[in-house]
């Protein structure tokens, strides 16, 4: 009996101290990695998805940005976001904390691989050891720029962190640029190759123009405008015959009826694949895991069951010349009866205006059109924009963004995916495409005192000759600043640099041009109605403004006030996040910045 | 002797009382004899023992159908007839008379009642913790299809709450002695199935013998690290000796909702809109007073135009109907015995494509292999399929919500598109189309224990049981066709650009294994018993999905009948979890007056790093039976049981939702370039390698009380505080990572419990109350300066769990004078305050009113939760009753569901009684669609959750024995049985109290309650058939 009670006791025993070891099995844990090229560039390309990671309100992030700017329009009601035009934005939001937030998640990324990268010498050839590098430094200098232009002075963390080691103060924002700028070492970005294999990269990764481009604009952005020139030269240098401008087709289509704009080469799927002006982009594919955006469900109409929920405002939509190359304020070729005729060719292909085509279906926000046309299936179909409470005149006009949309990220593709449930989109959003460099490069020899203004000029001529536009007529350094801002604010419209440029850029008496730009009553046109009678101010910076008592016809102004804009000081920035300056020791909610 | 019976309602303990010498030697005999009851009626299956003296001779034998048996005996001798339930009888035989009849009698004396705890059973009056024990009795016949509802209201300190009553999905959610945490980790009790961690609801109610809620540390402690939430065993029933029986037990039923939202008609609603429509200050009215003076008419004449329709009457199709059977053999020898059970359960819903079935299998073998060793060999399965709408809450937005005017079928029949901006229902209701969606979940299970009792004050088990659990979820979407015009000019829209299916699959196979030893003996009147055990269960968890859409066959809701394109997705996980345990417990009584127990639970668990991962839980509790003690002679009459019990102790709680917490994970997604995939690798999350258990400490002090023999009293206060939660605290976000989890928060729960009962019988009549309430105040002690979401549900040190974080409103602006100064001093948001506006406390005095003027007003958490269970029984007739409720909780909904002038709403008719000039004593504010100052989160709109609400009646007739006979049968009993019958409450208008609180493993969620599928009232007609 004894021996059957230690028998079982023992087994008992045996049974109980069985392993508890169980590790994980979805996949692998840090340690040693990366131990192989493999696993580094697995590491590498996880701080490129960072890029992708960052969506806001439906958008790739990158891209929202100029919807808080002066050339946006939103519904009233969207999120918190109307906050970022009313002064109203507070350290708690969480918009504020997530884009904080993600800076150091992706810079984390980089150093995952970064801070053990040197395992890898012997490992790997010295040139992919250096491509690695380069690559990662790119990244952290890229998300570095975009912290301090958003927050100011910005912690400079250089290596991975955890719970023993974690608090670092902000560091004044012109030492992390110096920094950055440091890592974009001229020798070490060489390694790079001019451009990466189209057919097996893409965009996706940074060659060697990528990386030059980067730096000029990191230059330009804070004042080093020799740098600038001299990066941008060497970008731009780099690019010839490898890179080059994307034709457009610039034919004007009155109504719907008509046609319409095609946009694509240069911003749809089509140029994804096949634009050369793309240099680097964030990349988007529903094949890769949680990688699409719905930016296109933000941005297409209620007739394509988007949400019609961001357009460009009225006052970007004035700011488009006339074919002379004049404002719509002087142009002679303008009748506000009938605005959309001679203009800019831009107009059409980046911006959605009622009465156009758009992705096959009539777009109209005219109360009147009960129905739309819809061309892909030779049928009317319910206009979904101005009927039921979701339309342009829903409740309290919360709904619409103030008449009107961008077309310069829809495509035809769309018309297929967009559903009452599912918005993926899978477009790419360049990060860097050469017309931007071209940009840069004219403002840097703008603003460079020693710059070649010739230079500048050919640089904005080249990119208006595109769509048809006039050579500009100014030679002289004021006309010329004059005309790159012009060129700045409609080329790049929606892809996220607005916000950050009229923060840069002062007016004649030295004030950010942020100032006036949005402290103003933004309007719309007035409900029911696709145009209106009021005439705009505009301003040697292309700053759109209007006056109640102003209008073409003499009669009172039919627009409609959208929304009532406030800047203060305190507002270049935007305030730091509460969770940061409470978590980290070093910095305190005493450290916010100023005027929050 | 001892014989332990051991039975559903009573356990008896049978004690042979009598004992006498032999006084002479005599020949056998046959003699015979009949067994009645109390009424006369033969009892059939009685016992009958042969003594002499007091030993016991063999050949005895049990009573056949008519009451009578025949045995062989010699004079001298006794017999012993006994019955479950009766006190025993002893019969002695004298030489004369060969024909005995015996009348049982009921036993109605305190019975020595065994209760089940964790790894054995005890006597009730030698328990020394905080214990509830529930015997099928009290929800036998109630038409309990999922098991977690059948503790509402009737053990105190078990709150069980209901988020709706979607069949299937009318689940209880069990909280024992308030919340223990609020961090990341799992709230609910561990539910134990014969010992074995399940799913409490795939057993059948019937099934069960008993249900054992340990609350206090004392008890709870032997379950050591998963105890910290209290613990429910359950106990299904085991053949009995000497038995064979077949019982059908069944019913039939519908069900209804207790309560909709009574929305206005068309007039109504126009009205209401005309009046917020010039509120706001438009003159040109939507619907102008002739337009609706002429509604009706011009309906008649073009129902196109002037819409009207009816949500409720035209959703609300589905019949309810419901029906249960479920049939029980039992079988037992000497040797074998068995028990097998098969149901099957169909319950259909209140709106079409919403049901649920479910067949349960279980069979309990026990086997005396040799008398030192038994075995026993247990097999269940359970296999349901819950179908479901999936636009099922669509489908209840609409019906509460939405507005009569609405135009959603022309006069075509074809369906109007998105009315509103919101997928119109009426199809999938009436044409079935739009998809389907179900979840099929099988449970197998098998436990084989092996006893071997080498002595008698020793018993060794081992015991191994395996069970897999398979769920699948299947979601099709298929597209529905919306005409935007009567005669198809307009091509007609989907609401879904193309079809899909979302399939899921999700296995668990779970292990579990132990042995233990108990030793019991006893010298003099020192009772001593020890058990030791050890235990191990490893659970594996993997899961599968699949994707595809555009099915051009949407008859075929098949993964491969879609497209083979690049929407296809599919995915998959796997991850395991380990627990090993040793455990201890030690008890001693001396006389039965003094009690002492201690327990000791060694866990050790693979969710923890090597230096944290061992726990030890120690418990200690004693008590004094007052009412043994000498001095106490005098007053047994009335005071016939009295115990005081203390208990102190330490439990834990491991479940932290991920199994892996301190392995720094690398995860591996992928990037696309060019067309191409890469893959990509990155740690997402820091790992907190310090991690452990949340620990809660738990004081019990009791009373039990038993006055009369017939009226029973138990109270206990208790005091837990629970260390160490799990919060995933801010980290600074330069780190780069998401948060880990860390031991940072302190969370304190006191209350009281009280149950009462009272049983009695006088004749043919019986009566008897059962009565319990209890209280829990909830606190968070710390956060670590933290708080949770500034929603309307907050969790903020110094407040309970689950707060409501809203506006104090002080009602309603009555003149221009005081909405001036309330403008001019304390503005309201930056909006102008008119009369008939509500207006706010000014809570941080900066004269002005924000959102920073929020404050803690309520909270979800119920306090006074009672129950009441009323008996009455004449002859075979018995009514019972049992009430249940609430004593103080608050709730919050919002939206069209409650408020008024919510964009894509409707009225309640209770909104018509809103502000105006001339009617100033309104119940609502002014009706505005433009101010939405009035429809700010605030105490207004915040409701009182407190009901008290007739949960269950049921009549049911139990037929004499004679005619019982007369149809060959051995029991039959009817009844007729209604849930939910009324409820008295002041909560909205239109919506069930009991779902105020939709609690999950995560916190509360008040926003997605007002398109809940509400709970229903149950009507059933049932019978139980004993063969």
């Amino acid at each position: 009996m004894k021996k059957n009670i230690i028998t079982l006791l023992l087994s008992v025993v045996l049974l109980s101290s069985c392993s508890l070891d169980r590790e994980p099995l979805d996949g692998p844990s840090t340690g040693t990695f990366p131990a192989t090229a493999e696993e580094a560039e697995a590491g590498l390309l996880a701080a490129y998805k960072s890029l992708s990671n960052d969506v806001h309100q439906y958008n790739p992030a990158d891209r929202w940005y100029d919807q808080l700017s002066d050339i946006g329009a939103m519904r009233t009601t969207m999120s918190s976001w109307p906050n970022f035009g009313l002064s109203t934005v507070t350290s708690e939001l969480s918009h504020v904390e997530k884009t904080y937030t993600r800076i150091y998640k992706a810079i984390g990324r980089v150093h995952l691989v970064l801070d053990k990268l040197d395992n890898l010498r012997g490992v790997v050839s010295d040139e992919q050891y250096y491509q690695f590098k380069a690559e990662l430094l790119c990244l952290r200098a890229y998300q570095y720029d975009k912290g301090c232009k958003i927050f100011g002075d910005m912690p400079w963390i250089d290596h991975a962190l955890d719970l023993d080691d974690y608090a670092y103060a902000r560091t004044p924002k012109a030492e992390v640029i110096a920094n950055i700028l440091n890592d974009l070492d001229d020798e070490l970005i060489d390694n790079l190759p001019i451009a990466w294999d189209r057919a097996t990269w893409g965009t996706c990764r940074i060659g060697r123009v990528a990386a030059y481009a980067l730096k000029a604009r990191i230059c330009l952005e804070w004042g080093f405008f020799e740098d600038a020139a001299k990066y941008s030269k060497k970008a731009l240098d780099l690019a010839a015959g490898v890179y080059d401008l994307t034709p457009l087709d610039c034919t004007y289509y009155p109504t719907h009826a008509d046609g319409e704009p095609d946009p694509t080469p240069l911003f749809g799927y089509d140029a994804e694949r096949n634009s050369r002006e793309w240099i680097w982009a964030i990349q988007f594919d529903r094949l890769a895991a949680s990688n699409t955006h719905q930016g296109v469900y933000n941005h297409a109409s209620r007739v394509h069951n988007g949400s019609a929920g961001a357009g460009p405002a009225m006052a970007f939509i004035d700011t488009f010349q006339c074919t002379d190359g004049l404002s719509i304020a002087e142009s002679p070729l303008y009748n506000w009866q009938d605005p959309w005729k001679n203009r800019d060719p831009r107009l059409d292909l980046f911006c959605l205006r009622s009465g156009a085509r758009s992705m096959g279906v009539q777009f109209s926000t005219d109360p009147a059109d009960k129905t739309v046309f819809d061309y892909n299936i030779g049928k009317a179909v319910p206009n979904g924009d101005v009927t039921g409470n979701k339309s342009e005149y829903g409740p309290n006009g919360t709904k619409g963004p103030g008449g009107y949309l961008w077309r310069k990220f829809l495509n035809m593709e769309y018309y297929a995916s967009v559903t009452g449930n599912s918005y993926e989109d899978e477009l790419d959003l360049p990060i860097i495409r050469l017309a931007e460099v071209l940009l840069v490069d004219a403002e840097a020899n703008i603003e460079w005192e020693g710059g070649d203004l010739s230079r500048a000029k050919a640089n904005i001529d080249r990119i208006r000759a595109r769509v048809n536009m006039p050579p500009v007529k100014a030679t002289d350094r004021e006309g010329l600043r004059s005309a790159l801002r012009y060129e700045r604010k409609v080329e790049l419209c929606c892809e996220g640099f607005r916000w950050f440029d009229i923060r840069r850029w002062k007016d004649s008496t030295g004030k950010p041009l942020v100032y006036k730009a949005m402290n103003v009553q933004q309007f719309a046109p007035g409900y029911g109605r696709t145009t209106s009678n009021a005439k705009p101010t505009i301003d040697e910076n292309w700053i759109v403004t209007y006056d109640k008592n102003n209008t073409f016809d003499g009669k009172a102004c039919n627009a409609r006030v959208h929304t009532t804009f406030k800047f203060v000081d305190k507002d270049m920035l935007w305030p730091f996040p509460y969770t940061e300056m409470v978590t980290n020791p070093m910095i305190g909610l005493e450290n916010n910045n100023p005027g929050y | 002797m001892k014989k332990l019976l051991h039975n559903s309602a009573r356990l008896l303990l049978v004690m042979l009382a009598c004992c006498f010498s032999l006084t002479a030697i005599a020949q056998k005999r046959s003699i015979q004899g009949t067994v009645v009851d109390e009424t006369g009626a033969p009892m059939i299956g009685a016992s009958v023992v042969v003594m002499s003296g007091e030993n016991i001779v063999g050949g005895g034998t049990t009573t056949d159908i008519s009451g009578s048996y025949t045995v062989s005996v010699e004079t001298g001798q006794s017999l012993d007839i006994s019955f479950i339930g009766y006190k025993s009888a002893r019969v002695a035989i004298t030489a004369q008379q060969t024909v005995y009849k015996t009348t049982l009698v009921m036993d109605s004396e305190a019975v020595e009642e065994v209760v089940v705890v964790g790894y054995g059973t005890e006597k009730k009056v030698n328990l020394t913790g905080s214990v509830s024990s529930i015997s099928t009795e009290e929800f036998n016949s109630r038409p309990i299809t999922q098991l977690s509802t059948a503790l509402q209201g009737i053990a105190p300190g078990v709150t069980v709450t209901t988020a709706g009553g979607a069949p299937g999905a009318d689940t209880g959610n069990i909280q024992i002695r308030g919340i223990g945490s609020f961090g990341g980790s799992d709230c609910a009790p561990l539910i134990l199935i014969d010992g074995v961690e399940g799913d409490m609801n795939s057993v059948d109610a019937s099934q069960i013998d008993q249900i054992t809620v340990l609350k206090d540390a004392a008890s709870a402690a032997i379950y050591g690290s998963r105890a910290a939430n209290g613990v429910i065993l359950i106990t299904t029933k085991r053949a009995g000796k000497d038995k064979f029986g077949v019982t059908y037990r069944g019913y039939v039923g519908w069900q209804e909702p207790v309560v909709y939202p009574d929305v206005v008609g068309p007039e109504d609603f126009m009205r209401l809109q005309s009046i917020a429509e010039a509120n706001d200050g438009i003159t040109k009215l939507t619907y102008s007073p002739e337009y609706i003076e002429n509604y009706r008419k011009n309906n008649f004449l073009d129902p196109d135009a002037y819409p009207i329709i009816d949500w409720q009457k035209r959703l609300m199709t589905g019949n309810g109907f419901t029906h249960s059977h479920i049939v029980t053999m039992s079988a037992g020898s000497e040797r074998i015995r068995n028990i097998s059970s098969f149901g099957y359960l169909d319950q259909n819903g209140i709106i079409k494509d919403a049901s649920f079935s479910r067949f349960n299998l279980r069979n309990n073998l026990d086997v005396q292999l040799h008398k030192k060793f038994k075995l026993s060999l247990d097999i269940a399965g359970t296999y349901s399929n819950r179908e479901i709408n999936p636009y099922q809450n669509g489908i209840f937005q609409f019906m509460n919500a939405k507005d009569p005017v609405m135009l959603a079928q022309w006069s075509d029949g074809s369906y109007a598109p998105f009315t509103g901006g919101t997928t119109n229902p009426l199809p999938m209701i009436e044409t079935g189309v739009g998809g389907n969606r179900h979840y099929q979940r099988l449970n197998i299970k098998a436990a084989v224990a092996l006893e071997y009792k080498p002595v008698k004050w020793l018993t060794l088990e081992v015991k191994a049981a395996p069970q897999l659990s398979a769920t699948k979820n299947h979601t099709f979407k298929d597209q529905v066709e919306y005409h935007s015009d009567p005669y198809g000019s307009i091509s007609p829209i989907t609401n879904v650009e193309f079809n899909s299916l979302d399939e899921s699959i999700a296995t668990t196979f779970n292990g579990y294994y132990h042995g233990m030893l108990t030793l019991a003996h006893s010298f003099g009147k020192h009772n001593l018993k020890l058990l030791l055990g050890a235990s191990y269960e490893n659970t594996e968890y993997s899961s599968l999905s699949a994707y595809r859409q555009d099915f051009a066959y949407p008859q075929y809701d098949v993964i491969d009948a879609g497209a083979d394109n690049e929407f296809k997705q599919n995915g998959g996980t796997r991850t395991q979890l380990a627990l090993a345990s040793f455990f201890g417990r030690f008890n001693y009584n001396y006389d039965n007056r003094y009690l002492f127990e201690a327990n000791l639970r060694y866990d050790g668990s693979s969710r923890f790093s090597k230096r944290n991962r061992w726990g030890l839980f120690p418990s200690f509790s004693a008590a004094w039976r007052l009412s043994e003690e000498s001095f106490m002679d005098s007053t047994r009459d009335v005071l016939t049981e009295a115990k005081i019990r203390l208990s102190y102790g330490t439990l834990g709680n491991q479940n932290i939702g991920g199994n892996y917490p301190t392995a720094q994970m690398l995860s591996i997604s992928s990037i696309a370039a060019a067309g191409s995939i890469y893959p990509i690798v990155a740690q997402t999350s820091l790992a907190n390698e310090n991690i452990t258990w949340e620990t809660t400490y738990m004081a019990d002090a009791g009373i039990d009380l038993t006055l009369w023999e017939k009226f029973t009293l138990t109270a206990d206060y208790y005091y837990k505080k629970t260390d160490g939660i799990l919060m995933k605290l801010d980290i600074p976000s330069t780190i780069g990572l998401n948060a880990p989890y860390q031991n940072a928060g302190v969370v304190t729960n006191h209350g009281w419990e009280v149950a009462l009962g009272y049983n009695n019988r006088w004749g043919d009549w019986s009566f008897g109350v059962q009565g319990n309430i209890s209280d829990v105040i909830n606190e968070i002690v710390d956060m670590k300066g933290t708080s949770g979401s500034s929603g309307v549900i907050r969790n903020q040190e110094g407040s309970s769990i689950n707060s409501l974080y809203l506006l104090k409103s002080l009602g309603i602006v009555q003149t221009q004078e005081q909405a001036d100064w309330i403008n001019e001093n304390c503005p309201q948001y930056g909006q102008v305050t008119h009369p008939g506006d509500l207006v706010y406390e000014d809570y941080n005095l900066d004269n002005k009113i924000d959102d920073n003027d929020k404050q803690i007003v309520g909270s979800l958490i119920p306090r006074y939760t009672y129950g009441l269970t009323l008996n009455v029984g004449w002859k075979g007739i018995n009514l019972s009753a049992q009430f249940q409720g609430v004593g103080k909780a608050n709730a919050y909904i919002s939206g069209y569901y409650t408020q008024p002038c919510v964009s894509g709403g409707t009225f309640q008719k209770s909104h018509i009684d809103n502000w105006t000039p001339e009617n100033t004593d309104a119940k609502y504010p002014r009706l505005s669609y433009q101010a939405d100052l009035n429809k700010k989160s605030s105490t207004f709109w915040m409701a009182n959750g407190a009901y008290c609400r007739l949960k269950n009646l049921q009549l049911s007739y139990t037929f004499p024995k004679k005619i019982v006979k007369a149809m060959k049968i051995k029991g039959l009993m009817v009844y007729a049985n209604a849930t939910n019958l009324f409820t008295i409450s002041d909560y909205y208008d239109g919506y069930d109290p009991e779902t105020a609180y939709q609690s999950g493993s995560q916190g509360a969620t008040t926003g997605s309650i007002g398109n809940n599928y509400p709970l229903c009232s149950t009507y059933t007609f049932g019978a139980e058939i004993k063969f």
